[in-house]
Order: C-alpha cells, then structure tokens, then sequence
C-alpha cells in the first residue's frame, strides 16, 4: 500500500502497475484532473494546500478501509499539491482486487472519504479572482 | 506552555502564514486557545462554525486540555480530489 503527498507531476502509468499483483484479476485507476470550468466561471488554475502529514495517515486509514470492506489486494493513493494546470492529474488512485466488483466499488468509495476525511484543500483561480472551495462531497457523510 | 497552532487554505491567507506559536496558560482547553487565536486574528472567528479542529493530527470534536508541545490545526472544509 502507497500513499503520498507530492509537488511532483503524477505518473497514472507507474502508480497503475505499481499495483498488479498475481492474486488480483482487476487493476482500476482513478484520476481527478483539473477541469476548466467550475460553477458556471472560467478556471484558469487550480492550487492545492495540505496538511501533508496527517493527510497521508488519512490516506493510509482510506486504504486500510478498503481492504477490510473491499478485500483489495493493494492501493495506491498519491495526491498533488501546489500549482496544477488544466488538464494535469491532480490525484491517482489506484487498487487492484480479485475481481472487478472490488475494484470499482473500492475506487468510488475512496474518491468519497477523499473528499470527505483528508486534509487537503483547492482553491480555484480565474482570471479576476480565486476562491478556497469548501466542501464537495455528497449529502449524506 | 507553548502550542503550535496550524493554518490552512483561507485561514493561511487570512493570517498571512500558516504556522503560529502560542503561549497559554497550564490547562488550557482548546476553546481558550482558539478565543486567544481569535482575539489575534478576528477575522478567523467567522470561520468558527465550519472549521474542524486536530490535535496532533487527529481530528477532535469535544473539548480537551492541551499539554506542552502540543499541535493544533484548524481545518476548513476539505476539498481534495
């Protein structure tokens, strides 16, 4: 298992192979990338800040999570802070399972407690202004 | 005692940096330390009912007694992913 905080630009590839193993027959990759558009206004940028230690316990408390409800077989969760252009990788997040149920119910669910237990924040910039974006998660954490 | 107070995200901006020390008295709760962070930076106090507090990197929800050393981190809102 994988976790980490990180400036560096994201490699979905590596982080992906990173977690085949031979008792797993489903690898699934989530990427969060940066979107252009955000409530109706134009993103120029996006800028993350963390709390890099206790986001990564939180991380590592995700993927405890999964193995115990989803039985995976190995994660990894690597988050970007700093600048991020549009278009680049802002979070990896990658599990393999025995089978493909595992997978995509264990992915769904870790982009879920992302945005609901770990210690990260974004804020938007547009061209005359920026803003710290608060919750996003769903209704009922 | 000496407590190390953490800032995030719009409380940083508020605040201009995003670590602080501060001195209190022995038994100090948490509630005393953020009237103090308050008093020092009124503009943080109107994010009071949204932001959630860590102690030591966990997230705590009753009030405590801090001890010498301790770290305090004040949260807004996550927004990762």
């Amino acid at each position: 298992m994988k976790v980490a905080i990180t400036d560096k630009t994201l490699d979905p590839t590596e982080i992906s192979s990173s977690v085949k193993n031979i008792e797993a027959g489903a690898v699934l990759t989530f990427l969060g990338t940066a979107r252009k558009t955000s409530r109706g206004r134009e993103v120029t940028y996006l800028e993350y800040d963390a709390y890099p230690e206790m986001a990564e316990k939180k991380m590592t408390v995700i993927l405890n999570e999964l193995k115990e409800k989803y039985n995976i077989t190995d994660g990894a969760f690597i988050h970007r802070i700093g600048r991020v252009e549009l278009g680049e990788n802002i979070v990896v997040i990658a599990v393999s399972a025995p089978h493909s149920n595992e997978a995509f119910d264990a992915c769904r669910y870790a982009v879920k407690r992302l945005k609901s237990i770990v210690p990260i924040w974004k804020k938007e910039v547009w061209a005359d202004g920026d803003e710290w974006i608060g919750y996003e998660g769903e209704s009922d954490e | 005692m000496k407590i190390t107070v953490l800032l995030f995200a719009s409380l940083k901006d508020i605040v201009g940096k995003g670590q602080l020390e501060i001195e209190v008295d022995e038994k100090c709760s948490i509630e005393s330390l953020s009237k103090k962070l308050y008093e020092l930076y009124p503009k943080v106090e109107s994010y009071d009912s949204s932001v959630r507090i860590a102690l030591n990197q966990e997230f705590i929800e009753n009030d405590i007694e801090l001890k010498d050393g301790d770290e305090v981190a004040y949260l807004p809102p996550v927004s990762g992913g």
